[in-house]
């Protein structure tokens, strides 16, 4: 097999593994699934709590 | 925030084939894959608002996606999770077809990628992808010099079984 070969089993190669299509809102659910997660929220709820800390050091400082 | 979901979407379907192309090449269970596969795509989503359009996108993508499955892979052996690599001996090549049709390329190709490890897999995909080493290196965070070495060996070692072949040795 020379390299011009193996080019083009490459190619037939990428074409043969790219069935397993995945559509727009699968990809959207996906995101959302993760931004609900309960770790995800945990993080969201533990960033606000930083932020508002700081907000009051920053209002006490002033 | 919604726009650049929006946009970020639209870039995974028209680039989707990277992705499962290399879920596919490091995974042959349809649930691992389809796992992996999601584990690329929020890590792409986290890298999102870093990337920078300086570079193609999909250089960004291979590099998230494949930095992805090795840490995965990683992971997995160190827990001995992995799935058994599909070592394909020196006779099974021999016993494949000596004239070369696409179809026997496609199964040879196959076959060679799943003999490697997984950092030599993610060289020999970007190498066929035509990144040069300095690209490969920057990517897998490897130094060019290691790129380098690899790619011989894996020459070396392609050569030698398609030589096996092709004389029936």
């Amino acid at each position: 097999m020379e390299p011009d070969h193996l080019k083009s089993a490459w190619e037939m190669l990428k074409l043969q593994n790219t069935q397993h299509h995945i559509n727009g809102e699968q990809i959207f659910a996906m995101l959302d699934e993760q931004e609900n997660s309960p770790v995800f929220s945990t993080l969201k709820i533990l960033a606000n709590t930083v932020l508002l800390f700081v907000i009051m050091l920053c209002c006490q400082g002033g | 925030m919604k726009t650049c979901k929006k946009h970020f979407v639209k870039i995974i379907e028209e680039h989707q084939g990277i992705i499962n192309n290399l879920c596919a090449i490091y995974y042959k269970n349809i649930e691992d894959l389809h796992d992996t596969r999601q584990d690329i795509i929020l890590q792409l989503w986290k890298a999102f608002p870093s990337f920078r359009a300086e570079s193609k996108v999909s250089t960004w993508i291979y590099k998230v996606s494949l930095n992805t499955i090795l840490s995965k892979k990683r992971k997995e052996n160190r827990q001995g999770k992995s799935e058994p690599m599909e070592m394909v001996t020196n006779n099974e090549f021999i016993n494949q077809q000596v004239s070369f049709s696409f179809d026997d390329n496609l199964q040879l190709l196959n076959q060679l990628i799943a003999t490697l490890k997984d950092t030599d897999k993610a060289i020999i995909i970007l190498f066929l992808e035509g990144y040069k080493n300095k690209e490969m290196a920057e990517m897998l965070g490897i130094t060019t010099t290691n790129v380098s070495t690899r790619l011989n060996r894996i020459k070396t070692v392609l050569k030698e079984k398609f030589k096996m072949i092709s004389y029936g040795a």
